[in-house]
């Protein structure tokens, strides 16, 4: 975004486009009810709306163009506090994706989610999550991007526990914000430390802040900036260690498993590293390479494993974002957003088809459908498409993106080609795995009632369709790889590169013939000698290698019992202290009526008492004879003569 | 004379309420409802009329009060009290609207009602440190019968515990204000302000942490809190919004209106001490709330929690961090306030308020499930509603001078968000309890105590310019005194 000032131009527009569906948002919850079935299309219209926008800003963007709009949030005492929205080409790719893939599948939802009770609801949340993600692509600068970073993720919050009512809905819901809100505390003590060290937050502005800072030998510095920045994206794109809530969040309608957790918000994590990658050091992007490799492959061996079709798509998304974050490690910032978008392509794709699944037999467990090409032939072939493109068929879109991604590891380092390699062949066998056991075979009890779904329905997946075959050509050679050139990178690979269409075919056919061997025929692949070996890998692997119970044991559990400890600390030590001082008053208070009662108030007795007792004593004296009172007074007299006398 | 009005007018209510028979319970309340409703006019005109770039005193009246010794009816509103004087009244006039529902005693309730709203305003308004002082223990008074007499479980216990703690903490307070005063010979804070920063380090030292004794038991700051969440649940409904609104920030406003102009070497001293309080408000604060199983319980940690970002911020003496303080002040006041609210209206309804005798009621009530999602979003700091933004400028001010205090202290947003999510998952979310399917869903009175609270929950989320630009010039002539 460092470009010439004289490029950038106010267009007010610009808060249109996520002010469309919020305006949506509001009229649909305040007057949902009343829109019935309508309040969809009302949903539907503000998106198209935002794309529209979209389109129209392209030529601006495409001729140099840094289309802006800005205003004052907080008083200017010092510190940058100003609001502001942006396009350049890197947020028109996420606002091209957004608003494209987010049409459709609201057109979809209007399918999937009818008869819902709360169906306006569902669009009302729908529209408030396509407005926050549109205003995270458009911010210019890191608050409103946390913010918006922050909305997201409770739409996606209110959105996997919408069917509240079914108590694992909602504790996924909660699971999944919580666990990103990890994440996303290291995003904010990165923005923090960024703000303190530079005083700068403005995206433009990332570029001379790493100039400045590496003059200062400030590396260290930026270097723990960006990492705190990747713990963010960390937590939102579902990398490993905080991936186990992207599984969970499948409890989630399927449209909002396609949207959300598949095609945008799960890669704004991708994108927010893209966007700040100014500040990434050499360090720092070997931590990306690390954590992305990582969940790429992990996630890759347990979606070969899981029985159910979302969740065994959740651990692909997760794994095919790992593949985004290696490209990004690699420094290779419009490959991993080419993947981005192709993905986002056929991943909806993948979980709409999933869905009309789910809609045609009402089953997400692999072992009660099988056999559905009869049945739902749209479905089953869209599917396949999509599976194609994710497994990098040439000349898919995956194809594409996939090996443009390859050919950077090749060229600088070797060990990562290969480890691609195998994920590659992963992919496939796990996507091919889940296409064969849901389309093929014999039909299942459930498979033989199945329908098709409606055309609202199916009318999205063939468009996604089309989409997810041609989206990649973008980046081939006959068109010059215009995408890399949108996004500033010229030194494009001029011809196929027909070592890699060979290396991909193979890679494919590697992947599906064993899951054709596994799946379709029941064949054991691994000879018995290692088979309790296997089978012990494909059993932790279905646990999905104890991350939750781990978590659970090593994390939540002592929390909760610290929690537990200081809350009997605050009412014994802390309010016993309290109310131990007042008891200590009310001792010393008894204690003080003792003393006056018995000591002071006793004082005042006594000697009241002394003067009545030698009164009484005196009293007897007065007997009134004579002879006592002269025997009294001689002896006393003789007495005072005796000690005068001594 | 707006602000002697301001006074009077809740002043004039308790007395005509006085005046009532017992009986006529009707226009008691309606008698409290106008007169905390024109004092809620009275204090948004303030406002509008306040000049926001003027850092001197505005508003300011001073009559001679008792002149031997040198004691004035001093009063005025600048940048750190306006924001407090606008939540007080509008706070004071919504709790009343939630006073409807008191049942027995109403004479002698409104009138302390009224008392009380005197002696918080009075607090706020207060620009002489005897006045001050009799303002803030006229609070304690009335604060004791609402809870000891309308309250419920150990009310008497807990309406004593707090009566006790705060005189305490006061008296102490008291000792500053006479070793003051025999240093500097006149109450009023306008000169002390000038006087104060010239006395020996030492005795600025122990002056402030008199003055912290009393402050920090009302703030509360840790280990001063327990009385705080025994007097938030058994106070009446409309008392702990109040207890938690308003009476909370007479002690942080009294680090702003005193400890720190009077004594700003000592408050430069103690401010690692003060983050480091701070830090541990938020963190303890959170952990123990999410122990908590009663909705009311758990609100009033989370209010210790939340009250730690104010002294983090304060701690910080920048515009940011100061600025967050005060707006954090002022949001906790709102969204507390709601919480406890609604927390009413649930246990109104129920007769519970453990946490797990609920559960999905977001099927059952849907106005009261948005009004509950609202709130307790913004209680956990979510980005566009209020809590988020006094937060956030806390930490942003703070990080730059407290780094490590500052980055422990995030560690209380996850918890805010554990125990939130918590609260909400248990009582909008799950199978509908069969018992409460037939709730009934918030009345008008009841939504017309909640959504202006929900609006300025939004409104200040979205453009905080609008209760920050009020406060932003009396923070800076603030920052620049202590700084000198």
């Amino acid at each position: 975004m460092d470009a010439s000032p004289a490029l950038v131009t106010t267009v007010p527009q610009l808060a249109a486009i996520p002010a469309l569906p919020l305006s949506a948002f509001l009229l649909l919850i305040f007057a949902g009810r009343r829109l019935g079935r309508f309040s969809a299309w009302v949903a539907v219209a503000a998106m198209a709306g935002a794309l529209t926008l979209t389109a129209w800003l392209f030529p601006l963007v495409a001729g140099g163009g840094l289309p802006q709009l800005q205003w004052q949030w907080l008083p200017a005492s010092g510190m940058p506090w100003r609001i502001g929205l942006q396009v350049d080409p890197l947020s028109w790719t996420m606002l091209a994706v957004v608003t494209s893939v987010g049409t459709l599948i609201q057109v979809y939802a209007i399918g999937y989610m009818d008869g819902d009770p709360r169906f306006s609801r569902f669009f009302a949340y729908l529209s408030l999550f396509c407005a926050s993600m549109l205003g995270l692509v458009l911010a210019d600068h890191f608050l409103l991007f946390f913010a918006c970073w922050e909305l997201v993720g409770v739409c996606s919050y209110l959105l996997i526990s919408f069917w509240f009512e079914k108590p694992a809905a909602a504790n996924a819901g909660r699971k999944a914000f919580l666990t990103t809100r990890v994440g996303d505390t290291g995003l904010l003590l990165g923005i923090l430390l960024l703000m303190a060290s530079t005083g700068e937050l403005g995206f433009g502005q990332l570029g001379a802040v790493r100039l400045r800072l590496l003059a200062e030998h400030r590396e260290g510095l930026l270097t723990l900036v960006s990492v705190l920045i990747f713990f963010g994206a960390v937590g939102k794109s579902a990398q490993a260690p905080l991936h186990v809530w992207l599984p969970d969040a499948m409890e989630g309608p399927t449209p909002v498993s396609a949207l959300i957790h598949a095609a945008t918000m799960v890669a704004a994590g991708i994108y927010l590293v893209a966007r700040t990658m100014p500040l990434f050091t050499p360090a720092s992007l070997s931590v990306v390479l690390a954590v992305g490799l990582f969940t790429h492959l992990m996630a890759a061996t347990v979606a070969l494993t899981m029985t159910d079709l979302k969740k065994a798509l959740a651990y692909s998304t997760i794994s095919q974002l790992g593949l985004m974050m290696t490209a990004l490690g690699l420094g290779a910032v419009p490959l991993a957003m080419f993947h981005l978008v192709t993905h986002a392509w056929f991943k909806a794709l993948l979980f709409l088809g999933a869905g009309s699944v789910i809609h045609g037999t009402h089953s997400q467990e692999l072992g009660e459908i099988r056999g559905l090409r009869r049945a739902m032939p749209w479905t089953a072939a869209t599917f396949l498409v999509a599976a194609l493109a994710l497994s990098g068929a040439f000349p898919l879109s995956g194809f594409w993106s996939k090996d443009a991604i390859l050919l950077q590891a090749r060229e600088h380092l070797p060990w990562v080609f290969w480890a691609l390699v195998v994920g590659a062949t992963m992919s496939a066998g796990y996507i091919f795995r889940l296409y064969l056991r849901c389309f093929h075979g014999a039909e299942s009890p459930r498979a033989s009632h199945a329908h098709e779904s409606p055309a609202v329905m199916t009318a999205p997946l063939v468009l996604l369709a089309c989409g997810a075959a041609t989206v990649g050509w973008l980046g081939a050679p006959f068109t010059h790889h215009a995408f890399f050139g949108w996004l500033g990178l010229h030194e494009g690979h001029e011809g196929i590169a027909w070592s890699l269409v060979a290396l991909s075919t193979a890679i494919i056919a590697v992947g599906a013939g064993l899951a054709w061997q596994v799946s379709v025929r029941g064949r054991r692949l691994v000879p018995a000698s290692l088979q309790p070996i296997s089978s012990r890998l494909v059993a932790s692997a279905r646990a999905r290698y104890g991350f939750d119970e781990a978590y659970s044991r090593w994390i939540i559990q002592p929390l909760l019992r610290l929690a537990q400890g200081l809350s009997t600390f605050d009412g014994v030590v802390v309010d016993g202290a309290v109310n131990g001082a007042g008891r200590l008053g009310r001792a010393i208070g008894t204690m003080k009526d003792w003393c006056d009662r018995r000591l002071v108030d006793g004082a005042v007795n006594g000697v009241a008492a002394l003067v009545t007792n030698t009164s009484r004593a005196g009293r007897r004296l007065q007997t009134g004879h004579v002879r006592h009172y002269l025997l009294g007074a001689v002896v006393s007299t003789l007495v005072l003569i005796l000690v005068w006398w001594r | 004379m707006i602000l002697s009005a301001l006074l009077l007018l809740p002043f004039l209510g308790f007395i005509g309420v006085l005046l009532m028979p017992k009986t006529s319970v009707r226009s008691i309340r309606r008698i409290a409802t106008v007169i905390t409703g024109l004092t809620l006019i009275l204090g948004v005109s303030l406002a509008a009329t306040f000049q926001p770039h003027l850092t001197t005193i505005q508003f300011e009246e001073r009559l001679a009060w008792i002149p031997q010794l040198g004691v004035f009816y001093h009063v005025g509103v600048d940048g750190l009290s306006i924001t407090m004087v606008l939540l007080t009244t509008l706070l004071a006039f919504l709790a009343c609207l939630a006073s409807w529902s008191i049942m027995e005693r109403q004479k002698e309730y409104f009138a302390l009602y009224l008392l009380l709203e005197v002696g918080m305003l009075g607090t706020f308004v207060a620009l002489d440190l005897f006045l001050f002082y009799v303002f803030w223990e006229v609070v304690l008074v009335p604060m004791y019968f609402l809870i000891g007499i309308w309250g419920g479980g150990r009310r008497e216990y807990s309406a004593f515990k707090f009566f006790v703690y705060t005189l305490a903490g006061s008296l102490v307070m008291l000792l500053g204000i006479l070793t003051l005063y025999f240093q500097a010979h006149t109450f009023d804070l306008t000169m002390l302000a000038v006087v104060g920063p010239s006395l020996d380090l030492r005795l600025q030292q122990f002056l402030f942490l008199a003055f912290f004794l009393g402050f920090a038991i009302k703030v509360p700051v840790f280990p001063f809190h327990t009385w705080l969440p025994d007097a938030h649940v058994d106070a009446p409904t409309p008392v702990s919004v109040l207890l938690a609104g308003v009476l909370l920030k007479m002690g942080s406003y009294g680090f702003l209106r005193i400890s720190y102009p009077l004594f700003p070497h000592a408050a430069q001293w103690f401010a690692p001490a003060m983050a480091t309080l701070g830090v541990i408000n938020i963190v303890y604060g959170g952990f123990v709330a999410m122990a908590q199983t009663d909705f009311k319980r758990l609100v009033a940690y989370s209010s210790v929690s939340h009250m730690g970002f104010v002294l983090l911020g304060l701690s910080s003496l920048t515009p940011e961090g100061m600025n967050g303080a005060l707006l954090q002040m002022f949001t906790h006041g709102t969204i507390t306030g709601g919480m406890f609210l609604l927390v009413g209206v649930l246990y109104d309804r129920t007769h519970t308020r453990q946490l797990d005798a609920f559960g999905g009621l977001g099927a059952v009530v849907p106005r009261y499930t948005a009004c509950l999602y609202v709130f307790g979003l913004a209680s956990l700091g979510l980005p566009g509603l209020s809590g988020f933004v006094g937060e956030f400028l806390s930490l942003a001010g703070t990080f730059g001078v407290w780094p490590w205090q500052t980055a422990v202290s995030v560690l209380g947003i996850v918890a805010a968000a554990a125990y939130m999510l918590t609260v909400l998952q248990r009582v909008l979310l799950g199978p509908v309890n069969p018992r409460w399917a037939h709730m009934p869903d918030m009345t008008v009175r009841e939504l017309i105590s909640v959504v202006p609270l929900f609006v300025l929950v939004v409104l200040v989320g979205v453009y905080p310019l609008f209760v920050l630009s009020l406060q932003d010039a009396g923070i800076h002539a603030l920052i620049r005194h202590v700084l000198g």
